[in-house]
């Protein structure tokens, strides 16, 4: 087994909301995710050492950063575990230049220049702080945060209060970045989007608790997974959601689309946008998927998986079909009560489910 | 038309010049020091200690003076010991500046604390995760960004200071040279027949050095004020 690069359990008694979490980590790209009002923010600051835990332990690359009785406690300063916070916290008295070379570690890995270039901020360098945009600023907040060599970066919430046009940019930004600077991360988010761009594996908080981890195709799968993502992320229409993981194989011989291959195998068609390379997580919504007895001959759907029922669940006047598509992977369908009871769907049986192309988001 | 100001009124201004800025850079440490503890810790007792440290603008000047007898006189607590190495107080130059400091302190940490109350200690910790120990983080985040209230806490304890007359008198006494200060020296020169000219020779004089002072601040707040807080985005 590979050693965790965080590994920790954290308690604490805040006032109105006790906080008990474990979390580990082998891969560094971890994320949080639940609803506002978690403690997600507060395990970051715990993991930062700028709340002392009442009781737990933390270990960071194989280094104590909290031991059990809580009595050796490495300070904050100590730990670099620079945080980017949702509200930035630039130094309100110091120029862009000022507030990067503030923790600038000259040992880093990389050069300011690079990190600079990297988040694309030359241009700010002489600019005060209060001039700055929101998106600017958070760009100067992660790159801040970089040049201090960090041996942990987290990030609450970095795309709080963005337009969705700089999510975008920031977001395929900082994912590139965070891949070629391969620094140990922890991701805090209430959307799912972001958490499936930037983690591979997901630890969900709610109520103060760790309440499922695992890769985001497992923990989204599950039920407190499922639970969450209607309760967290208000961008996500309700409904049962499935995350599948898929890598891309090529531009497919259909002009403006692009293949991708989930892990039983089986192909998904995606209209291109050439952003994208490597893998993703496709989410699936439930009302998106429809389902044949017979293999669709005629169809403008071009996404058909064959799979087999799994279970039934009532879900008000509909029935949430859950999928078995083989390799362990699951994907549910949120059909009408009355077409259940047409098809005489029952758990076993085998079917096609139908997945619109334009509906898939990687 | 005035005419000059005699030696003895120039003593007079330049004496009270000296004591009140002695008052008030001897204040600024412990001025801080309040103003951090009232500011920043939770400790039993902090409501008593923030009310002590405002009662000398509330009490009579005369009691604060009467108070500073009981305790630096021959016989007083800190008198016994400060005697036995040489050192006396009351009626002392060193006298009339313990009393002017006294008297400017409340102001003095009522705007240090405003100030230090202002600043998130957020920054502070943005800074502790970018790796800086906690003395680098007063000397780069906290004072420079106090820095606006430091400057109108000292210069409302040197107002006060040359204003001081009760506290002065009653500890410090009036010797000419010593511890007359303007305000006592306006003082006795209304007592004494004949002395309307001085009198008023010196109280023109005190208000250009208050308009001076207050010019200089405001100045001094002006420059450093954009570089505070960061707004909305």
């Amino acid at each position: 087994m590979t050693d965790p690069i965080l590994s920790a359990r954290l308690h604490h008694d805040l006032p109105g909301l006790p906080l008990d979490v474990t979390l580990n980590s082998t891969t560094g790209r971890l994320a949080l995710f639940g609803p506002s009002g978690a403690g997600k923010t507060t395990v970051l600051k715990l993991i930062a050492g700028l709340i002392r835990a009442r009781r737990g332990e933390l270990s960071v690359n194989g280094e104590a950063w909290d031991n059990p009785e809580g009595r050796k406690r490495l300070p904050a300063h100590k730990r670099r575990a620079a945080i980017v916070f949702q509200d930035n916290r630039l130094f309100p008295h110091m120029s862009v230049q000022k507030n990067l070379n503030y923790g600038h570690a000259a040992d880093g890995a990389r050069s300011l220049d690079d990190i600079i270039a990297f988040c694309g901020i030359e241009a700010l360098l002489e600019r005060s702080v209060h001039t700055l945009s929101g998106g600017e600023r958070k760009r100067v907040a992660i790159a801040r945060a970089l040049a201090a060599s960090p041996n942990l970066l987290l990030l609450d919430e970095p795309y709080a209060g963005l337009d969705r046009a700089s999510t975008t940019q920031l977001r395929h930004d900082l994912r590139r970045l965070l891949d070629e600077m391969e620094i140990p991360h922890v991701f805090v988010s209430h959307h799912i989007e972001d958490v499936l761009v930037h983690a591979s594996e997901v630890t969900l908080i709610n109520e103060g608790r760790d309440v499922g981890s695992g890769s985001p195709q497992e923990v989204f799968a599950s039920d407190a997974g499922q639970r969450l993502i209607g309760e967290a992320d208000e961008t996500v229409a309700a409904g049962p959601m499935s995350i599948l993981r898929a890598t891309h194989i090529k531009s497919s011989s259909i002009e403006g689309l692009e293949a991708w291959e989930l892990e039983n195998g089986r192909h998904l068609l995606l209209g291109a946008r050439g952003a994208r390379r490597g893998h993703c997580y496709m989410r699936i919504r439930g009302a998106d998927v429809s389902l044949s007895l017979t293999y669709p001959e005629d169809t403008s759907v071009l996404n058909v998986l064959p799979a087999e029922v799994a279970s039934l669940e009532p879900a008000g006047g509909f029935v949430d079909v859950r999928l078995d598509l083989g390799s362990g992977l699951f994907l549910t369908a949120r059909i009408t009560s009355y077409s259940a009871t047409k098809l005489r769907l029952t758990p076993g049986q085998s079917l096609h489910a139908m997945i619109k192309s334009a509906a898939l988001t990687g | 038309m005035l005419a000059p100001p005699t030696p003895e009124e120039w003593t007079a201004v330049i004496l009270s010049l000296q004591v009140s800025a002695m008052a008030t850079l001897g204040a600024l440490p412990f001025g801080f020091f309040l103003a951090w503890a009232l500011a920043r810790w939770r400790f039993p007792g902090k409501t008593l200690l923030s009310a002590i440290v405002t009662l000398p603008l509330v009490i009579p000047p005369v009691v604060v003076g009467y108070g500073l007898l009981v305790l630096f006189g021959r016989n007083g607590f800190f008198g016994e010991t400060l005697a036995a190495i040489g050192m006396r107080l009351p009626f002392s130059w060193g006298g009339a500046a313990l009393a002017a400091a006294i008297m400017g302190l409340p102001l003095m940490v009522r705007a240090i604390r405003l100030s230090l109350e202002a600043i998130s200690p957020e920054l502070e910790e943005a800074a502790a995760s970018l790796g800086a120990p906690p003395f680098r983080r007063l000397l780069t985040i906290t004072l420079p960004l106090a820095a606006p209230g430091f400057i109108t806490g000292a210069l409302l304890a040197f107002a006060r200071a040359l204003g001081e007359f009760g506290a002065t008198i009653t500890f410090a006494g009036n010797v000419p040279g010593q511890t007359q200060t303007v305000p006592i020296a306006i003082y006795t020169l209304l007592q004494s027949p004949g002395g309307e000219i001085a009198v008023a020779r010196l109280a023109v004089l005190s208000l250009i050095v208050a308009l001076a002072a207050l010019l200089a601040s405001e100045w001094l707040a002006r420059r450093l004020a954009p570089r505070r807080g960061e707004p909305a985005s």
